[in-house]
C-alpha cells in the first residue's frame, strides 16, 4: 500500500517527466537546426546521424558571409524594423480616434479588421502589377509601404481594444489640466497599454520577418529577403542543407533577441487581450 | 466579440490557455464536490466554457493554413506533379510563371468570396454560442 504523500509524490513526478518529454520533443528541430549549421557536410550526411558535431565549425556561415547572402538577413531587418515602427505608430493614432471618438461610425473596426483576413495570394497579383507600373518593384519603399499596409488592420484592432480597456477618466482628468490631445495620447494613452504595444510591435514584426510570398514577388536582387534567399538553396549544389540551416539559423537568432527583451510584455499582453474577447 | 489576439501559429496556444485560465473556478471545486471526474469535468464543464474561444482559434488556425504557401514551396514545389499544390501556390504559378493575368484575378476572386461566406458563418456562430 502507498501512503497518500507518496503518491502525490509519484503523479508530482510523471507529471514533471510528461512535461519535460513533451518540451524536448517541440525543442528539438531548433537544437538540430542549429546542429546541422556546424556541422561539416560528411556530418550532416553520415548515418546513422551525428546528434552534434565534433567541434563548432563556422564554415557554413562563413560562406554565407563571403557571398554576400548574409545582406538579405539585413534587408529582413531593416524591411520588417521600418514597416513595423511605421505600422505602430500610425495604427495607435488610428486607434485611438477609433476607440474614443469612435470615427467612421460602429462598424469602421469591423471593416478594417476585416482586411486582415485577406490571404495574401489573392492580393498579390494586383499589387505586383500597380508596383511595376510605379516602379516600386524590389526596392525598400515597396516593400517597407506593402507591410505597413498589410500590419495597419491589425495594430489598429489590437490597440483600438487596449485602448478601450483604458478608463476614460485618466484622459479627461489630464485634459481638465491643461493637456492637449497629443500630450494626452503620449503620456497617458500609450504609458498605460505599454504590454499591449510591445505584443502587437512583435506581432507585425514578426509578420514581416516571416513573410514569404509578399518577397517572393516583389523583390529580386536588391531587397531580397531572408526567406526568399533560403528557397533558393534547395536542391542548389551537394551541400545545400548547410548553408540553408545557416541562414535559417541566423533568421531565427534575431527573434529569440527580440523576445528576450519583451517577453515579460509580450505574455502579459496577449493573455489580456484574449481573455477580455 | 471576437479576439484581440491573432494571427501567427503559437498565438492559438496562447489564446487557449488564456481561455483556460478564465474557466470559473467555483464550477470546477462544485464538481469536485459532487464527485465528478476528471473526465466528466473536463467534457462538461471545461470544454463549454472555452467552446468560443476554441472556435475561433480554429478558425485563425484555418485561415493560416488555407493560405498555405511558403513551406511547400520550399520542399516540393507543388510535386510529384500537382500532389501538393495549395491554392496560393496554384494562384501563384499561373499569375507569375505562365502570366494568365485574368485567370489569377478570378482564382484570387473565389478565394476572397469562399473565404468571406466562411468567416461570416463562424462568426455568426460564435456570436449565438454566446
Amino acid at each position: 500500500m502507498m501512503t497518500l504523500g507518496r503518491r502525490r509524490g509519484l503523479r508530482l513526478a510523471l507529471r514533471l517527466a510528461a512535461a519535460s518529454a513533451l518540451t524536448l520533443a517541440f525543442m528539438f528541430p531548433i537544437y538540430w537546426l542549429f546542429m546541422i549549421s556546424f556541422k561539416t557536410p560528411e556530418e550532416i550526411y553520415s548515418f546513422p546521424p551525428k546528434w552534434y558535431p565534433s567541434h563548432l565549425n563556422f564554415d557554413n556561415y562563413a560562406v554565407l558571409f563571403r557571398d554576400g547572402d548574409a545582406v538579405t538577413v539585413w534587408n529582413s531587418l531593416v524591411v520588417a524594423f521600418i514597416s513595423a515602427a511605421i505600422a505602430m505608430s500610425l495604427g495607435s493614432i488610428c486607434a485611438y480616434s477609433l476607440a474614443r471618438f469612435a470615427t467612421g461610425g460602429r462598424h469602421l473596426a469591423n471593416w478594417i479588421v476585416s482586411q486582415r483576413m485577406i490571404p495574401p495570394i489573392a492580393v498579390v497579383f494586383p499589387i505586383f502589377l500597380l508596383y511595376v507600373w510605379f516602379g516600386l518593384v524590389d526596392t525598400y519603399v515597396g516593400v517597407i509601404l506593402l507591410y505597413t499596409v498589410f500590419n495597419l488592420p491589425y495594430v489598429i484592432w489590437m490597440m483600438r481594444g487596449y485602448i478601450l480597456d483604458i478608463p476614460r477618466a485618466l484622459e479627461e482628468s489630464a485634459l481638465v489640466d491643461g493637456c492637449n490631445r497629443w500630450q494626452v495620447i503620449w503620456r497617458v494613452v500609450l504609458p498605460m497599454c505599454r504590454a499591449g504595444l510591445s505584443a502587437t510591435a512583435i506581432f507585425t514584426f514578426v509578420f514581416a520577418w516571416n513573410d514569404f510570398i509578399f518577397a517572393l514577388v516583389l523583390t529580386r536582387t536588391e531587397v531580397a529577403t531572408y526567406t526568399v534567399q533560403i528557397t533558393h538553396y534547395f536542391g542548389g549544389q551537394s551541400n545545400f542543407w548547410a548553408k540553408i540551416s545557416a541562414m535559417s539559423a541566423l533568421g531565427t537568432v534575431p527573434i529569440f533577441v527580440a523576445m528576450a527583451f519583451m517577453q515579460r510584455y509580450f505574455v502579459r499582453g496577449i493573455s489580456l487581450g484574449a481573455v477580455k474577447g | 466579440m471576437p479576439p484581440k489576439s491573432g494571427s501567427g501559429r503559437r498565438s492559438c496556444f496562447l489564446l487557449l490557455l488564456a481561455a483556460l485560465a478564465g474557466v470559473d473556478r467555483s464550477q470546477l471545486e462544485a464538481a469536485a464536490i459532487d464527485g465528478a471526474s476528471w473526465w466528466r469535468t473536463f467534457f462538461k464543464i471545461v470544454l463549454p466554457a472555452i467552446r468560443p474561444v476554441m472556435t475561433i482559434a480554429i478558425l485563425i488556425r484555418g485561415l493560416d493554413l488555407f493560405r498555405l504557401f511558403d513551406i511547400v514551396w520550399a520542399l516540393t514545389k507543388g510535386g510529384p506533379g500537382t500532389m501538393t499544390e495549395t491554392i496560393s501556390m496554384f494562384a501563384y504559378i499561373k499569375g507569375f510563371q505562365q502570366f494568365e493575368t485574368s485567370y489569377t484575378a478570378a482564382v484570387a476572386l473565389l478565394v476572397i468570396v469562399l473565404l468571406s461566406a466562411l468567416l461570416m458563418l463562424a462568426l455568426k456562430r460564435v456570436e449565438l454560442a454566446r
